[in-house]
């Protein structure tokens, strides 16, 4: 008996099937390739990768956009003791000590901010706090729990005074380096009295000409990094002021960077440099050859937005994620 | 999270479901199935109309959330004093103290006259600065404030409100807001701010008649408050200038002693010829001790008086030399002149009622503010004034005026849109952001201010930083002027990053300007001068192509490092700015957008056209009239009239034109600046006829002595009353009238004067701000003849927000009431109980539509129940099948070929048939076997190779075809007698096989 209704019989598979074979095995190859091409084309695997490998190395990420103690608003300058204690100046002047744990401690802000807000900080090897209070042409020098102690640097041109000082850096003399903009654009070298004793680089200075020095970090050779940002550089100097090398040209490929503002020492001898301008950290040899990029713009974990500031302690890597407001820290 | 039905009524159909799903039980399109099928089509088919039924139910996920939101409204209006306002901040700061982390918000608005959200609500314990935030303290508006707090509440969490304000409000219905507010679950809580003044001083009106004449001596009516005793000066003005209200000793003020309560002054004053035909008095009283007045605002009052008189003209001028002649010429002619110079421009509109007509002479568009130029073109069109526009390198188009609203009223555009071959200019604008505050928001509008002055045949570009892609791009690429909206609605969306140096920016600009086909070149940069000055190779590029740089630094009190923009300004050629007041900034952009529009100016030595004899070029012949050496390029509008015009090798371009524009009437004469454009003018014997002519044409015809006027303002509304009686005292009925009455905010409504009885007309307005409400009119008798202006005022003098002595807390009781909320103690030490954040409000509910899931399962519910009922899948088979194939593939992928796996399949046949030879040697042969696989084998018999192929194919589990051999194989079957008998029987075993199953499964 057959049967008068639409009925498609899959008794027989094999009568259904094409018996031959031969299209289709091929069909479903190209299709399936066709398809995971398709995948690999729209979701960027290969970017994709890169971020869930930078995403896996966040060690932990503290802060949010908020004005409550514990969030941020535009961080920009950071500086971090050798036990992982944080401390973070953001655009609502404010600077915030967190505890290696990530969790806030102290909150306090710099005594005026109506001009502007600090860009720069950094910690001297008894424990003190350099801030460099950028629109106000002076250093102020803290405790770790915000008593203010000293402060130094009078608005100008001349020796020793200050036109937009950027970063503070401190050796183990404990004479204090301060880096500037505005016109300026040199580092000056001052004593453990706060007593001006020379100035080096500066839009004239020849090969060792800086322009907008935003960070600065000391070598524990002896030595002074400094990244010289719209020359899209960095400069490494003697304590003395003498020039010995340069590293990096513009660009966005391995080995150049985009407006560095920061720059920090890991413990191999080698440089972690925070780039404003690709939005990545980059790690590179002292002599300049690329060994490795980290991140790219954008605003998950192991991404960044324009970072400002880096540095490096107990092995792990501290981004200051700007435009996220937030940040990053890595093991390295 | 739980359920719920939006429509439950529909929940009642689902007892429907059984009987709809059952009844296909006898119908066909399942009949036929088996058991299995037929229960999951069943199901199926139940769950898919269940799923539609939940859906039109209007099934919802609902959330519920503890959590409070609270919005506190801080007044501050100038009615509540300053120690209270203080005393808000730490109501807030005690309140807040009782707010739920993690759970509760709060937020602030401040409202005075506006209102202004100076933190969303958010959790955590930051509490704004409340600073001086432009919230117009001259008034008090809490129904728009509670509108405000309404839209600000975040949608999950239960929302309060919690107003702190004396009460008094001004405009707006508080209690109709809070009505609406309390329907949609929003809870108000109230806290009085209560105060009292002991000493207060007011003045509560000054009268003056609304008409007068020449000659006549008019009172001016002075009354006055006092809660106590106090003494003071009065001063006296009319026009601005001090009235000497002691001839003898010549002093303007005098001295008064109030009493406490009403006290009433009245002052006479001679309208002497020769003065102002509108007269604008106003009386202030300056208390002798500041203790003896708490509200300073209260103590002024104006009014306003019309005197027919003759008429006076006010000239703006930037050039006295140019200007010389023009105004000698004038003043031959017997017309009133006056000479300002554009600095001192007056800039309250009724500075301008005294004058019949206005002439600015060559003045640019940013000396003069936008809201002036809304007030010029108020005169013009609701007040009759008239106003004449001379030429120059500054005016029309070259002055920055394209888009104004004096364009609006001129008889010409300033815009060139034909196609000629006009030099082109180029802007580029180059912006940064800055350390302050809504730094954006200002970039933005200027910008979006300086693409307004740019002719649509000019290039514009703007670009900024953008932080995600570290470097500078076009918000705006440079492009032609042409569809401003468009450009305007891309600058919205510009957002400045933080950039580090200007080289790179400056030089996009550079490239881009050098690309366009402009002759003049500039560039705009706006900054506060933080980034890293541009190279000296750029500055040197720049100098080379000869495009000049402004720069403008912004600060606001940030730090503004001008060094850097300065010197860029000074190697290029361009100019630098540092204003301290935002509002000055679209001024600098029109003004710099001018160097771009210079190209509007034709300086060519041309001859004049007379258009038409009839009209203001009366009596002048064209041969006899001097060349003129420029002009500005200005297009016609349709139905002006145009008497003098350029003659130019394309045709002509307006020199002289006017019209009727509203109430007013204005003239345009695009040339000018007389020493360099039109020297023989001067000496020229039309000169002075032909602008005597003008002018007079353009000046407003006073109204005469025929109207009694008489203005008030009662609760709210002005009052306009007009008895027309002619010379000979008799009514003058059926006038008809034209009317405009313009607010303090400039805005003109059209006034409805209407008769009431014989020879009396009133007209009523609305009268809501304080200041001064000026009217204009015009009358005709019976329809036809000239029409007539007039005008008037009244002042509103202040607003009632500083007739306020004391707080109204009955009236925040009621809004409290209305809000079932509590009314709450201000100070400290009453507030321990006190708990905005108390959960006392309805929950919130979030509510969350589950259609869409439900309806996506259906659909593939059915999709699945179509295919169960259509397609019968036996799973043994198809498993066999799936064997069979992956066999195959196997098979290729060990790389066998065709040639080899026929081999196989021999060899195996051989096999097989040798089997078989075995088999048979111990049956009887030709015993009625059951044919199947029957061997004799004859080499190359294809009978039996087709069989014993037949049998491989079929333990394969191919299905045999109708006569039991596989089609492929049948062409051997050539054979004949015993072959054929032994097949057919075959094939008849075959067809009773395929019965037999047929029937098991039917």
């Amino acid at each position: 008996m057959t049967s008068n209704r639409a009925e498609i019989h899959l008794r027989n598979p094999a009568g259904w099937f094409p018996r031959p074979c031969t299209p289709l095995p091929r069909l479903l190859l190209l299709t399936c390739a066709f398809v995971l091409a398709g995948i690999h084309l729209l979701t960027g695997c290969g970017t994709q990768s890169q971020a869930a490998r930078d995403a896996r190395t966040v060690a932990t990420t503290f802060g949010q956009q908020g004005l409550s103690d514990g969030q941020f608003f535009y961080p920009r300058a950071i500086a971090v003791t050798p036990q992982g204690r944080t401390f973070i100046a953001d655009k609502t002047g404010r600077i915030q000590r967190f505890s290696a744990t990530g969790h806030v401690e102290k909150v306090w802000k710099t005594p005026e901010n109506k001009a502007g807000m600090p860009v720069g900080m950094g910690l001297a090897p008894d424990g003190r706090l350099f801030v460099a209070d950028t629109h106000y042409n002076r250093v102020l020098v803290y405790d770790q729990d915000g008593q203010l102690l000293n402060q130094f640097g009078k608005p100008g041109r001349g020796p020793g005074q200050f036109e937009m000082p950027t970063d503070v850096a401190i050796d183990r003399d404990g004479l204090i380096y301060v880096s500037e903009t505005g016109g300026n654009d040199r580092i000056s070298k001052f004593d453990a009295h706060f007593n001006y004793i020379k100035s080096f680089g500066g839009p004239e200075d020849g090969d060792a000409a800086t322009s907008r020095p935003v960070g600065m970090t000391i070598d524990p050779d002896n030595t002074l990094w400094v990244a010289d940002a719209v020359n899209h550089r960095l400069l490494h100097f003697s304590l003395d002021g003498q020039l010995l090398g340069r590293i990096g040209s513009i660009g966005s490929e391995p080995g150049q960077f985009r407006y560095p503002y920061d720059t920090a020492l890991l413990p191999d001898g080698t440089l972690v440099v925070a780039e404003f301008g690709n939005s990545r950290l980059q790690q590179v040899s002292r002599d300049g050859k690329s060994l490795r990029t980290w991140g790219q713009g954008g605003w998950q974990v192991g991404q960044l937005g324009y970072p400002w500031g880096v540095a490096v302690a107990k092995g792990q890597v501290y981004a200051v994620d700007s435009g996220n407001n937030r940040v990053q820290v890595i093991d390295w | 999270m739980r359920v719920w039905a939006e429509n439950p009524e529909w929940l009642l159909l689902l007892l429907a479901v059984p009987v709809v799903v059952g009844l296909p039980l006898y119908v066909r399109s399942l009949s036929g199935l088996s058991g299995g099928r037929r229960w999951t089509a069943l199901i199926t088919r139940s769950l898919v109309m269940t799923l539609l039924i939940l859906c039109l139910a209007g099934l919802q996920w609902t959330q519920t959330s503890k959590s409070v939101s609270v919005v506190y409204l801080l007044d501050r209006s100038d009615s509540v004093p300053e120690n209270l306002k203080a005393a808000q901040q730490e109501f807030i700061h005690q309140t807040k103290k009782k707010m739920k982390a993690d759970e509760d918000r709060a937020g602030v608005i401040t409202f005075a006259g506006q209102s202004v959200v100076e933190q969303t609500p958010i959790q955590g314990d930051y509490i704004p600065p409340i600073g001086k935030s432009q919230v117009k303290p001259e008034q008090t508006n809490l129904a728009d404030a509670i509108r405000l707090a309404a839209a600000v509440f975040p949608p999950d969490t239960a929302k309060r409100i919690v107003v702190l304000s004396d009460g008094n409000e001004t405009t707006g219905d508080a209690l109709a807001e809070a009505r609406r507010v309390a329907a949609a679950d929003i809870g108000i809580d109230v806290v009085p701010l209560d105060y009292g003044y002991n000493h207060e001083v007011q003045v509560t009106n000054l009268w003056t008649p609304p008409t007068a004449r020449v000659g006549d001596e008019i009172p001016l009516k002075i009354s006055l408050f006092s809660q106590a005793p106090a003494e003071g000066d009065l001063v006296l003005s009319d026009n601005g200038r001090p009235i000497v209200l002691d001839p003898e000793t010549g002093r303007d003020s005098i001295h008064v002693s109030l009493q406490p309560g009403k006290n009433a002054l009245v002052h006479r004053l001679r309208m002497d010829p020769g003065g102002a035909d509108f007269h604008r008095f106003q009386v202030q009283f300056v208390p002798s001790r500041k203790l003896d007045d708490s509200i300073p605002q209260n103590n002024r009052a104006s009014a306003f008086t019309v005197v027919a008189g003759k008429g006076k003209v006010l000239i703006v001028s930037t050039s006295d030399e140019d200007d010389a002649r023009f105004v000698q010429a004038l003043q031959e002619e017997n017309i009133d002149v006056e000479v300002c110079h554009a600095e001192d421009i007056p800039t309250d509109l009724a500075q301008y009622q005294p004058y019949s007509a206005v002439v600015l002479s060559n003045v640019p568009a940013d000396m003069v503010p936008r809201p002036l130029q809304d007030s010029l073109a108020s005169y013009v069109k609701d007040l009759g004034g008239g106003l004449i526009m001379l030429g120059g390198n500054q005016a029309f188009g070259a002055g920055g005026w394209i888009g104004s609203p004096i364009e609006k009223i001129m008889p010409v555009d300033f815009e060139v849109k034909s196609k000629r071959q006009v030099p082109r200019g180029a802007l580029a604008m180059v912006m940064h952001s800055t350390e302050m505050p809504q730094g954006n928001g200002w970039g933005i509008r200027i910008a979006q201010a300086a693409v307004d002055a740019l002719s649509r045949l000019d290039y514009v570009g703007v670009n900024a930083f953008d932080s995600g892609l570290g470097q500078s791009n076009w918000v705006v690429p440079m492009q032609l002027a042409q569809n401003k909206d468009a450009i305007k609605r891309s600058l919205d969306k510009m957002s400045m990053g933080d950039m580090p140096d200007f080289n790179s920016s400056i030089q996009m600009a550079v490239t881009a300007l050098n690309q366009t086909d402009a002759a003049q070149r500039h560039m705009i940069v706006i900054s506060d001068g933080d980034p890293a000055p541009p190279s000296t190779g750029v500055i040197a590029q720049l100098k080379r192509s000869r495009i000049t740089v402004s720069t403008v630094g912004i600060g606001m009190g940030y730090h503004v490092v001008s060094a850097t923009l300065e010197k860029i300004a000074k190697d290029t050629g361009g100019r630098f700015y540092l204003p301290n007041d935002p509002n000055k900034l679209p001024q600098i952009f029109i003004k710099e957008a001018r160097t771009i529009t210079r190209a509007l100016i034709n300086e060519k030595p041309f001859n004049v056209l007379v258009q038409s004899t009839t009209g203001l070029a009366k009596g002048l012949s064209e041969r006899a009239i001097p060349q003129l050496e420029g002009m500005v390029l200005t297009t016609p509008k349709p139905l002006i009239e145009m008497p003098l015009a350029a003659k130019t090798d394309t045709g002509s371009d307006p020199l002289l034109a006017n019209w009727q524009v509203g109430l007013g009437r204005s003239v345009a004469f695009t040339s000018g600046m007389w020493r360099r454009w039109g020297p023989q003018w001067l000496d020229w014997e039309k000169f002075k006829p032909l602008w005597s002519q003008t002018v007079r044409w353009s000046m407003r015809k006073s109204g005469s002595t025929d109207l009694d006027i008489q203005t008030t303002i009662e609760e709210g509304r002005g009052k306009l009353v007009i008895d027309a009686v002619d010379k000979t005292a008799g009514y003058l009925n059926f006038l008809e009238f034209q009317g405009r009455v313009i607010d303090p905010a400039l805005n003109s409504k059209s006034l409805q004067i209407v008769q009431t009885g014989p020879g009396h007309y009133e007209a009523t307005f609305e009268t809501g701000a304080p200041g001064a409400y000026i009217m204009g009119f015009a009358y005709r008798k019976g329809g036809e003849g000239e029409w007539q202006t007039v005008q008037t005022g009244i002042a509103s003098s202040y607003s009632p927000e500083y007739a306020q002595l004391q707080g109204n807390p009955s009236f925040l009781a009621r809004v409290a009431e209305t809000g079932h909320g509590l009314v709450l103690p201000l100070e400290t030490d009453k507030m321990s109980n006190v708990n905005v954040f108390r959960r006392d409000l309805p929950e919130a509910v979030m509510r969350e539509p589950a259609w869409p899931t439900f309806l996506a399962v259906a659909l593939a519910l059915f999709l699945f129940d179509v295919a169960v009922r259509r397609i019968a899948i036996d799973p043994r088979a198809v498993a066999a099948g799936a064997r069979g194939w992956i066999g195959d593939l196997a098979g290729r992928w060990r790389g066998t070929s065709d040639k080899e796996s026929i081999g196989s399949l021999k060899r195996r046949r051989e096999q097989v048939q040798e089997q078989w030879r075995q088999r048979l040697k111990q049956t009887a042969p030709d015993a009625g076997l059951p044919q199947g696989p029957r061997k004799t084998y004859e080499p190359g018999a294809t009978p039996a190779d087709a069989a014993s192929q037949d049998d491989f194919v079929e333990s394969l589990g191919a299905s045999r075809k109708g006569d039991g051999k596989p089609a492929a194989l049948n062409r051997d079957a050539d054979d004949e007698g015993g072959a054929t008998g032994r097949l057919l029987q075959a094939k008849r075993r075959a067809q009773q096989k395929m019965e037999d199953d047929a029937k098991d499964e039917g």
